[in-house]
């Protein structure tokens, strides 16, 4: 027995970050991921490119490209969010196991050296199974009589594409590697990871789909922008404010941000002492703050959904969080200690946490998380409005006008909400935010009009009141039976469901309820059948802007069955199209078809939809030249309009800087989303009130 | 008291080693090492006894690197072990229960370790394999369980290692394997090129290969001697005496001579004792007490541990009831 030698304490060999030969030996290993993911890509790609270009009218085949291998096809979205989580999983398994983290930490590789090279393995699998595709892509696009000529463009997007799709990859893999390491079972690094991905507006929309009301509060270029995500995470934040100073596109943003949690997941890694290879977490203070997270998520979650299932209300709000953070505090013991033995462990836990999110939640009605308040001057926005108006003069189209207002604004959603006065326009689009109704458009006219609202809002002044103060001289005017006095009237027809704030805000379009837009065009028909135009001007009501915004979510068949299609009806008719070998009932609502009811007729749509027109459909509505086809997000996308198309003069969105009421932008500098401008032809020579 | 070992030493040192699992001051916590102590000498067979639980794994895990232990540290040569690669190098762990690559082979078990060690030996690698009569290209994970254990002794002697950590390695071969799985771990050691540590409960395994013992019990050492010392110092008497007479009832009360008697058991006039002392002292001490008959019978190294548990009050007739 030696008792005389005590801790001995010599310089550690760190054993490097990366080992060449381990990388050669876990991608040998890994050649069968790697081949997965080529059959994908084949089929995402080739296979589908082929099949797919077969359908187009061959004159549309080139705009068909760009869109396939830019937008339209989903295929390498899921494949490179399936892979990244897939790959992630499978570099950090080994931690999951107890035999494994024995063998593994026994090897002769330093822990941050394993983690890396098995994670370079598996990036690398993903990057290396983009090439036999594209070979066969080369081969396709050279054999196909119709894809040759645009073989450059082909292979210049796939190259594009594949840049793009291994940004979205690396960022999944790196937040699905950080959760891995910080937790230590799959089923908690995946609940982390979808966590961490922002996965609460989906469930939300889901929620509301399930009960009859989709609104997702997420688009489909949800996962690119990441708008969740980043309110989870002020680095996320910071990162995209230096973003967007040093314009980076978002897609180096995703790659930032995914560099931030792999240096995250390395440190776990590098620190994660021994003991805890047996034990999920790699601290138990760590495991504390994931259950707390995982709590709070569920009760804000829960508070969501019994909102929405109750219609309303900050009671069944606040009943939904507390029963929702006992429910994940007991689910969190049983997933984070493996037995319900253990599900109510730590009360005073549970009532910490449950303090925290009535606090969180305590603070949404007072506006804290508000992030949009900037107000651009008026040099910055060149023109947004929404207004396609007209001007009435007789008092009791005005009364009924008044009527009809009352019972738009009784929408369902806000009947237990006081009407709050009249504006000088209607504002069918209703803004909320937490179920507060904001009115968002401002129209500032005047340097005053524009120094007076940055007054108001930075003394913190009630937004909407002072609207109503704004707008109230006009109004008095019109009740007092004022024969200059006018009311001007914006009708917005949007079935575009909504958006979400970078700062987790909510925004719904409140369409008006289609009965109130029923008798809006009733009272039209009535006041042109009774009146003449000599007393309605022409211009009433000049635009009907139809949102085909398929991408949104809102199915175009469902736009159509809408009982607005119903009055509208008479003035359409079917029509077919051949879309490769099927005959497809498409656009019932044809704006072509209306161009002799109303002097402006817009159609607003995405690539998705178009693809749905034909090609003499198409020629049909620039002939009536009033019509307006909008695809993208961006103002970007907005700019790479089809060449064919054009984008009408009046229509015009605003970019600026700085966030605006009426054109927002995201932290990333993008145009989160634009209000046009559907001005009737004759705008400009509108009568002086 | 902390000193420098020099840098020529070449013993691994086990100082001061202690471990705990679990958060201090839970119900979940529990000390598995406490101050353990111990050195092994290059060259030798060291094995590692203890009752369920004693830490003989933990141990090990420390030994290979793959815990940080609380307290205390690990060297081979005076190089501490944890994190360090070029250490590790020489040093192969076999676990008790062995991992290989889910539906991996031999072969690509044996190609990985190729590209992770850098003393890998094709050559012993082929040599062993056909000894073993293991087929290459089968997945490991329809072998049976003695199979898997000869798989990875394969490959951890493909490896060179200089240190050979085995925790309960013997347990599932079948004794014909097991003779030539220790007539290896002989043969390395013989050419000076493995220092094995084998960590089992199974005493008879140990007591035919293991030139030195260490015996764990409760997270701390109780002894780390020599078989051959461990085993002249410890002998059982077999003694016939007279009834009646005084040395009879000494023998009785336990006592037998001036040496230390570990236990005392009485069938009539014959008495089985273990006493403590060499082999001179205890038959001169037999003799002086005019036996009728007495034998001296060798302890199995399974006896000098439950001797020995028992004095450190670990109770066997408990669990037998």
């Amino acid at each position: 027995m030696t008792s005389t030698v005590s801790s001995v304490k010599t310089a550690r060999t760190s054993g490097g970050w990366f080992s060449s030969r381990l990388f050669a030996a876990e991608l040998k290993r890994g050649w069968a991921v790697g081949l997965l993911y080529a059959i994908i890509l084949f089929f995402a790609y080739p296979v589908a490119l082929m099949i797919a270009s077969g359908n187009v009218h061959p004159e549309s085949v080139a705009h068909y490209v760009e869109e396939f291998m830019n937008y339209s096809n989903p295929i390498p979205t899921i494949f490179a969010t399936g892979a990244g989580i897939f790959s992630a999983l499978t570099a950090c398994g080994y931690l999951f196991n107890k035999r494994s983290v024995d063998y593994v930490f026994s090897l002769p590789v330093s822990r941050q050296a394993y983690f890396l090279t098995r994670g370079a393995a598996g990036v690398t699998c993903a990057m290396l199974a983009w090439i036999p595709s594209a070979l066969i892509l080369m081969v396709v696009s050279l054999a196909s009589g119709r894809l040759r000529p645009l073989f450059g463009l082909i292979m210049g997007d796939y190259a594009k594409a594949a840049g793009v799709f291994l940004c979205l990859f690396f960022y999944f893999f790196s937040v699905t590697l950080c959760a891995c390491a910080v937790c230590g079972t799959h089923v908690m690094s995946f609940c982390m990871f979808l966590f961490f991905s922002g996965i609460l507006p989906l469930f939300y929309a889901l929620f509301n789909w399930l009960f009859g009301e989709f609104r997702p509060h997420f688009y489909d270029s949800y996962y690119i922008r990441l708008s969740f995500f980043e309110n989870l995470s002020g680095i996320v934040r910071i990162w995209s404010r230096v973003g967007r100073y040093l314009s980076f596109g978002f897609l180096l943003l995703n790659v930032g941000i995914g560099l931030v949690y792999l240096v995250i997941a390395i440190l776990s890694v590098m620190f994660r002492r021994g003991e805890n290879a047996e034990s999920p977490f790699v601290y138990p203070k760590v495991r504390a703050v994931v259950k707390y997270f995982c709590m709070t998520a569920a009760a804000l979650l829960g508070s969501l959904l019994f909102q929405a299932v109750a219609g309303g209300g900050y009671f069944w709000m606040l009943f939904g969080a507390v029963s929702f953070t006992i429910l994940g505090w007991m689910l969190c013991n049983t997933v984070f200690f493996k037995t319900p033995k253990m599900m109510f462990h730590a009360k005073r836990g549970m009532l910490i946490a449950l303090a925290c999110v009535l606090i969180v939640l305590g603070l949404f009605p007072l506006d804290i998380f508000r992030m949009n308040t900037r107000i651009p001057s008026p040099s910055m926005t060149e023109s947004v409005e929404i207004e396609d108006y007209c001007t009435l003069h007789n008092p009791d189209l005005i009364r009924l006008f008044d009527t009809v207002v009352k019972n738009a604004y009784a929408d369902d959603y806000y009947d237990d909400k006081p009407y709050d006065g009249y504006s000088r326009y209607l504002y069918v689009i209703w803004h909320t935010r937490f179920g507060i109704p904001v009115a968002k458009s401002v129209r500032i006219t005047s340097e005053s009009d524009y120094k007076a609202l940055m007054d108001a809002v930075r003394a913190d002044a009630d937004y909407p009141s002072m609207l109503v103060e704004q707008m109230r001289t006009p109004l008095e005017a019109v009740y007092r039976d004022d024969p200059h006095a006018s009311v001007n009237l914006s009708v917005l027809y949007s079935t575009v469901p909504g958006f979400d704030y970078p700062d987790g805000n909510v925004q719904d379009y409140r369409s008006v309820s289609v009965k109130a837009a029923l008798e809006l065009l009733d009272i039209y028909e009535d006041a042109v059948r009774t009146n003449g135009a000599s007393v309605l001007e022409k211009r009433s009501i000049g635009a009907i802007l139809f949102y085909a915004y398929n991408g949104y979510g809102y199915d175009k068949a469902l736009q159509i069955t809408e009982p607005m299609q119903d009055v509208l009806e008479a003035a359409l008719r079917k029509s077919e199209s051949k879309w490769g070998n099927e005959t497809v009932v498409v656009n019932p609502y044809d704006p072509s078809l209306l161009s002799g009811r109303f002097e402006t007729i817009k159609l607003f749509c995405d690539g998705d939809y178009l693809r749905d027109v034909t090609e003499e459909e198409l020629g049909r509505w620039m002939e009536t030249g009033a019509l307006t086809v909008v695809y993208g997000y961006t103002v970007d996308d907005y700019a790479m309009f089809d060449p064919h198309l054009s984008l009408e003069a009046t229509v015009h969105h605003s970019y600026s800087d700085e966030n605006d009421p009426s054109a927002v932008y995201d932290n990333y500098g993008y145009v989160r989303y634009v209000f046009f401008a559907g001005k009737a032809p004759d705008y400009d020579r509108a009568p002086e009130r | 008291m902390n000193q420098t070992l020099p840098i020529n030493d070449t013993s691994i040192r086990i100082t001061n080693v202690s471990k705990t699992f679990g958060s201090v001051g839970t119900r979940d916590c529990v000390k598995s090492l406490d101050s353990v102590t111990a050195e092994i000498r290059q060259g030798s067979i060291f094995g590692l006894i203890g009752s369920n639980g004693a830490g003989k794994s933990t141990l090990l895990r420390v030994m290979a690197g793959i815990l940080l232990p609380d307290s205390g540290g690990v060297t081979y040569a005076g190089r501490e072990v944890y994190e360090n690669t070029a250490l590790k190098q020489e040093i192969v762990y076999l676990s008790d229960d062995q991992f290989f690559f889910p539906h991996g082979t031999i072969a690509d078990m044996a190609d990985y370790y190729r590209r992770v060690y850098d003393h890998w030996s094709d050559e012993k690698y082929d040599r062993l394999r056909h000894i073993f009569n293991l087929e290459a290209d089968r997945r490991i994970n329809t072998f049976s369980k003695g199979m898997r254990k000869q798989a990875s002794v394969l490959l951890a002697l493909s490896c060179c290692p200089k240190y050979l950590l085995c925790d309960e390695t013997f347990d599932g071969l079948d004794p014909v394997m097991r003779q030539f799985v220790k007539r290896l771990f002989a043969e390395e050691v013989a050419d000076g090129n493995l220092t094995p540590i084998i960590a089992s409960h199974n005493m008879r395994e140990l007591e035919d290969i293991c030139d030195h013992i260490g015996l764990l019990h409760k997270g701390g050492i109780l002894f780390d001697r020599e078989v051959d010392e461990l085993k002249s110092n410890i002998h059982k008497v077999q003694l016939v005496l007279t009834n009646g007479t005084p040395e009879a009832e000494n023998v009785y009360a336990g006592h037998f001579g001036d040496l230390p008697v570990v236990s005392t058991k009485r069938s009539g006039s014959v008495f089985n004792l273990v006493v403590r002392g060499s082999y001179e002292a205890v038959t001169g001490t037999a003799e002086a007490l005019n036996p009728v008959f007495y034998e001296l019978v060798p302890l199995t190294l399974e006896e000098i541990f439950i001797c020995e548990m028992e004095e450190k009050g670990y109770d066997f007739d408990g669990f037998i009831g």
